[in-house]
C-alpha cells in the first residue's frame, strides 16, 4: 500500500510540521521535518496499513480541532497552540499518537547523520571485548549476610 | 489401522513445548497444533540493519501492531494494559526477556496466610522438582543462595554479569540494607563472546542469547517422535459425548480438518486458551466448554507495572549486557500488616536502550535533545512488578467484530486496575525513587502504569478443588471433561509478583507427570 494513495500534500505538510515540533533543530542538525525525513518515514512505515491508519486518525483530529479551524488551519495557529493541540491528542488518542511518535522517532534516530552525531554504532557491541564483564564474587558479600527471610508454609 | 494420537497439544510456547517433550519422552504419541510457523535465524531482527525499527514493526510485542496472519485481534479498548505475545513455534518465548524467578511458597497460599483471594490446590513443593527440571532444560543462568527464596540447586549456567550500572545499583541496595540478588534468567551467560551481541531492548538480542522452546524442548520432542503441524489454527474442540473430547478442528490454508486424539491439551496462553474453549460452545455447553462454573475467561491477571528511570552521573555507556536480566529485589514481596495493601512487588533492574527506544521514552518538544543527551547510555530503570489479585470483573470474551485471518472471532479484554494494585505500585514507586537517589541518580521520568506491558497472562481458567469456583482440577483437567487439559498460565489462581514463565512450565511438566503416572 503506497502512501500516495493516502496522504495528499497538505497531509504531508502537517506531518512535516509535527516532526519539526517533536524533534526541533539543535546546534548541528535541522529539525526532523526540515531535514527532509518524510520520504524516509514513508519508506520505513507506510508499507503498514496500521501505521497509515493511525497517522490518518491523528491528522483528522488535527483538522477537526476547533482552534485550528477557527484560525483557518493548523498552520495558522501559534507554535504554543500547536503544541497544546498535539499534547491534547497525545492524551486522548493514546495508541494512535504513540504509533505516530514511533514513526517520527524511528525515522529520525535511524538517520545516518543523527546516528553519527549521537555517537552510536549499531555494531559497536560486537567490537567490544567482553572479558571484563563477569559477576564479581565479592559483590554479594553484604546481601549474603541477610538471613533467609522467605515466608515458610 | 490408524494409530490414534495420545495428546493433541494446542500451542508450542513455553508450556506446550515442555508438555510435548515430557509426554513424548514417556512414549506417548504427541501432535502439536501451532497457528504460526518456525522462525528461522535470519528472520531475527539482529540480522537486519534497522533492528530497532523491526522491533517497532514485524517484531513488535503487540500482536495488534504486527497484525501477522498468525496473530489474532485483541480489542483493548476496555483495558489500560494491553496483552502482548508472539504466536509462532516457540510462542512468546521467541520474544520474551527471559527473566525467570520462581514463585515463593507463600504465593500458593495467600488465603491461608493473608486471608485474601484463594489458595492454590497445590503447593510450591508440588512444583519444586519441575522447576528444577525446567531450569536444566531451559538452561537457567544464575547463582544460588538468594535469602529471599528457598534453596535451589546450582544453576546450570553461571550468573549474568551485573555490568558497571548493576554494580552501582547493588551497592545502593546494600547501603539501604535492602535485599537484592542477581537475576535467574533463561539467557546464555556462557561463551559470552560468541553468543552475546546485544544491547538495550531484548528484541535486538542475538538468537542464541535467549532460550526459546523451539530450540530446546521442541527440538528434543521432535526427535522423540512428536509432530508439529504449523500454520494451523485450532478452531473448535469436537466432543464425542458431553464430557469427552473426540479431537480438535484446525484451519490450515483455509481448510478445516479434524484431528482425533485421546486427550486434548490447551497450551495457548491465558488469552488463547479461553478463546478456544469459548469458541467450542455447543448446545449443551452454551457458554463454552469447561464453563459450568461461569469462570472461564474470568479472573484475568496481568502484572501491573510501573516504571521509573533515573540518570546516573557521568558520561557512561551502560549498554552492555542483557536489557533486564540483571538483578532484582524482593525486599517488599510479602504482605506487611503496617501497610494499607495486601501482598507486594518485585523490583527488576532495566538497562539502557538503543537510540530509538531511548528517545521514545522521553518527552518530545523543545527539551527533547537536552533530555536525550543527558540520558542516552546513562540511565538505569526499574520495572515494578506488582502482584495482581484475581477479580471476576477482569475477563476476556469473544469479539465477533474483529476476526482473525481464518474468520474466527478475536478477543476482547475487560480489565480494571484494582485499588490494591494501585496502592502497591504507589508505595513501590516511592521506594524505587529512594533507591535511585541512594545510587546518586536523578529521576528522569516515572510511568505510574505501563500500557504496553501485558506480557504476563494468567488466571482465565483457574485450577481448584471445588468445581463451582474453578475451571480445572489440581491436575489441569477441566472439571467438565474427562480428557481436556490446560497446562498454561490460565491455570494460575493468584499471580505472585514475579515473571510467570518458570511456574507455567513447571505446571506443564507437573500435569504431564501426573498423566504419565496415571497411564502407568
Ligand atoms: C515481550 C515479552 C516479554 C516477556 N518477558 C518475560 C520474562 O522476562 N519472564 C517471564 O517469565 N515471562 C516473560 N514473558 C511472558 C512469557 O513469554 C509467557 O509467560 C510464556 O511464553 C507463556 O507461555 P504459554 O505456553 O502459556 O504461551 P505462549 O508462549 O504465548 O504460547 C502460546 C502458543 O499457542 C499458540 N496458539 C494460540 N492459540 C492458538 C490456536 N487457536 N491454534 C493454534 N495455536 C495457537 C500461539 O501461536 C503460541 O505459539 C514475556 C512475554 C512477552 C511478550
Amino acid at each position: 500500500m503506497r502512501s500516495k494513495e493516502f496522504f495528499n500534500n497538505y497531509d504531508k505538510r502537517i506531518i512535516k510540521e509535527i516532526m519539526n515540533l517533536m524533534i526541533p533543530e539543535n546546534e548541528e542538525i535541522a529539525a526532523a521535518g526540515d531535514k527532509g525525513l518524510i520520504g524516509k518515514l514513508e519508506k520505513l512505515f507506510f508499507d503498514s496499513e496500521l501505521h497509515i491508519n493511525s497517522i490518518k486518525r491523528v491528522l483528522n483530529a488535527i483538522n477537526l480541532n476547533t482552534d485550528a479551524r477557527l484560525s483557518g488551519s493548523f498552520f495558522s495557529v501559534s507554535k504554543e497552540k500547536k503544541i497544546e493541540i498535539l499534547k491534547t491528542l497525545e492524551k486522548n488518542m493514546l495508541d494512535d499518537f504513540h504509533i505516530l511518535k514511533e514513526c517520527i522517532f524511528g525515522t529520525y534516530y535511524s538517520d545516518n547523520e543523527v546516528i553519527k552525531k549521537i555517537g552510536w554504532d549499531n555494531d559497536f557491541i560486537n567490537k567490544t571485548k567482553f572479558g571484563e564483564f563477569t559477576l564479581k564474587p565479592n559483590i554479594l558479600d553484604k546481601v549474603k549476610k541477610i538471613s533467609p527471610f522467605w515466608r515458610k508454609i | 489401522m490408524k494409530k490414534i494420537v495420545d495428546y493433541i497439544v494446542v500451542g508450542t510456547g513455553a508450556s506446550g513445548a515442555a508438555f510435548a517433550w515430557k509426554m513424548s519422552k514417556s512414549g506417548a504419541r504427541v501432535v502439536c497444533i501451532e497457528q504460526g510457523d518456525y522462525v528461522k535465524n535470519n528472520q531475527y531482527p539482529k540480522d537486519k540493519k534497522n533492528i530497532e525499527i523491526s522491533a517497532l514493526k514485524e517484531w513488535n510485542w503487540n500482536p495488534n501492531v504486527r497484525k501477522n496472519k498468525f496473530d489474532y485481534p485483541i480489542d483493548n479498548s476496555n483495558s489500560p494494559i494491553h496483552p502482548l505475545m508472539y504466536n509462532s513455534v516457540g510462542g512468546s518465548t521467541l520474544h520474551y526477556t527471559a527473566h525467570t524467578p520462581r514463585f515463593h511458597p507463600s504465593d500458593f497460599k495467600v488465603k491461608t496466610l493473608d486471608n485474601i483471594s484463594s489458595d492454590w490446590p497445590i503447593s510450591y513443593y508440588d512444583l519444586e522438582k519441575f522447576y528444577d527440571e525446567n531450569d536444566e532444560i531451559m538452561k537457567c543462568s544464575g547463582i544460588n543462595g538468594d535469602p529471599a527464596n528457598p534453596p535451589r540447586p546450582r544453576r546450570p549456567l553461571k550468573p549474568v554479569s551485573l555490568g558497571k550500572d548493576g554494580e552501582i545499583i547493588a551497592s545502593a541496595f546494600d547501603k539501604l540494607n535492602w535485599h537484592w540478588w542477581p537475576s535467574d534468567s533463561f539467557v546464555n551467560s556462557e561463551n559470552f563472546n560468541n553468543n552475546w551481541k546485544f544491547y538495550g531492548s531484548h528484541a535486538l538480542m542475538d538468537r542464541k542469547s535467549i532460550s526459546s522452546t523451539d530450540q530446546n524442548y521442541l527440538e528434543q520432542a521432535i526427535k522423540l517422535g512428536a509432530k508439529i503441524i504449523t500454520n494451523a489454527r485450532a478452531s473448535k474442540i469436537i466432543l464425542e459425548n458431553n464430557y469427552k473430547a473426540k479431537g480438535i478442528k484446525y484451519i490450515k490454508d483455509g481448510k478445516e480438518t479434524l484431528i482425533e486424539g485421546k486427550n486434548v491439551v490447551l497450551a495457548s496462553n491465558a488469552i488463547g486458551t479461553p478463546r478456544i474453549l469459548l469458541m467450542s460452545a455447543t448446545k449443551n455447553h452454551e457458554k463454552g466448554i469447561g464453563n459450568s462454573s461461569g469462570l472461564l475467561g474470568k479472573n484475568l491477571m496481568f502484572h501491573p507495572y510501573s516504571f521509573i528511570r533515573g540518570i546516573l552521573p557521568g558520561n557512561n555507556k551502560f549498554f552492555y549486557g542483557p536489557n533486564a536480566n540483571i538483578l532484582m529485589s524482593q525486599q517488599f514481596y510479602e504482605t506487611d500488616q503496617n501497610k494499607d495493601f495486601y501482598r507486594g512487588f518485585t523490583l527488576q533492574m532495566v538497562r539502557n536502550n538503543g537510540p530509538i527506544h531511548t528517545a521514545l521514552e522521553l518527552d518530545w518538544g523543545d527539551n527533547h535533545h537536552k533530555d536525550f543527551k543527558k540520558s542516552f547510555g546513562n540511565t538505569v530503570g526499574f520495572s515494578i512488578i506488582a502482584e495482581d489479585l484475581p477479580e471476576e470483573t477482569n475477563f476476556v470474551s469473544l469479539d465477533y467484530k474483529n476476526l482473525d485471518s481464518d474468520g474466527l472471532p478475536g478477543i476482547s479484554v475487560n480489565y480494571n486496575l484494582s485499588a490494591n494494585s494501585r496502592k502497591i505500585l504507589d508505595f513501590a514507586m516511592r521506594k524505587t525513587k529512594e533507591l535511585l537517589m541512594e545510587a546518586g541518580a536523578e529521576i528522569l521520568y516515572e510511568t505510574p502504569l505501563m500500557r504496553y506491558a501485558g506480557w504476563h497472562l494468567m488466571g482465565t481458567a483457574r485450577m481448584g478443588d471445588d468445581h463451582k469456583n474453578s475451571v480445572t482440577n489440581k491436575y489441569g483437567k477441566l472439571h467438565d471433561s474427562e480428557n481436556i487439559y490446560i497446562v498454561d498460565g490460565s491455570l494460575f489462581v493468584t499471580s505472585a509478583s514475579v515473571n510467570p514463565t518458570p511456574t507455567i512450565q513447571a505446571l506443564a511438566l507437573y500435569v504431564a507427570e501426573n498423566l504419565i503416572r496415571r497411564e502407568s
